[in-house]
């Protein structure tokens, strides 16, 4: 009988749980596009942006890795929704949405980002935006892989910057 | 059976009255045994960054939707500056309290 999902579902995923779900997501991704099939790999890979971003943005405002990412989303809709109204939440897997809330609070807590970083971050999570949202997973891939094939690679070289940058993004 | 449109995202079956419900006892709190019991941090004068809102009536509803209502209710309560101070907003049941060491 299947376990999985009575054992993780009762328990509150952390920031830690994100942390660690987005390094396996990417290597994830990276064999799923090494093994031709990049609407798989980019629906994967764009996940790994969405808790990197959204790690990043918690711990700048105060989270422990420990703490449970519930009571987080509820303060986060009304930050959003008071200081940029513009940005849909997309059910909170919004890419541009994670990245202000992690560029305005910085700069409520007195440590803006760094001009090179900050347009970094802006330029790779936008580019990332035009190709991964959470909707897809609604679509088929077979007609939009020759697509899928051309943009893939460049969301993972994206991936890899947000990887190697989520600790300078929150300290 | 009639044919509506689904909207955005509907929201748990009572929310509305819990938020209702929350959102007074905020503006005013009593000493009812069954009202939510609110533990704000940190402790002392400071400006308040946390809300833990302990309260059995969480039980069905997921911690996300207990997160956004009691975001809606503390707007309503105490307006959009405080609000956006908040960093962490959890409903808990007793049970859940309990073993997260949120002290009622």
């Amino acid at each position: 009988m299947p376990v999985l999902r009575s054992q993780l579902e009762p328990v509150d995923e952390t920031v830690n749980d994100l942390v660690l779900a987005a390094d396996d997501h990417y290597w994830e991704a990276y064999e799923l596009a090494v093994q031709g099939r990049p609407f798989a790999a980019i629906y994967l890979a764009g996940f790994t942006v969405e808790m990197l971003l959204k790690t990043a943005g918690f711990i700048v405002d105060g989270a422990g890795r420990g703490d449970p990412i519930g009571g987080k989303l509820g303060p986060a809709k009304i930050y959003g929704g008071l200081r940029f109204p513009a940005i849909r939440r997309e059910s909170y897997h919004s890419l541009r949405f994670w990245a202000a809330f992690l560029e305005h609070k910085r700069v409520d807590h007195g440590r803006p980002l760094g001009p090179a970083l900050l347009a970094e971050l802006r330029t790779r999570t936008a580019r990332a935006s035009e190709t991964w949202w959470i909707e897809m997973r609604y679509r088929p891939a077979a007609p939009w892989a020759a697509m899928a094939r051309v943009e893939v690679l460049t969301l993972l070289e994206d991936v890899d910057w947000f990887l190697k940058n989520h600790i300078q993004l929150w300290s | 059976m009639p044919f509506r449109r689904a909207t955005a995202r509907a929201r748990p079956a009572g929310a509305e009255d819990l938020e209702d419900r929350l959102a007074r006892e905020i503006e005013a709190p009593t000493e009812d045994p069954n009202a939510p019991l609110i533990v704000a941090e940190p402790p002392g004068n400071g400006p308040i960054t946390r809300l833990f809102v302990i309260w059995d009536e969480w039980d069905s509803i997921s911690q996300q939707d207990r997160s956004e209502i009691i975001m809606n209710a503390y707007v309503r309560a105490k307006g959009q500056a405080d609000a956006l101070r908040i960093s962490v907003a959890m409903g808990l049941t007793r049970a859940e309290a309990a073993r997260m060491g949120v002290k009622e």
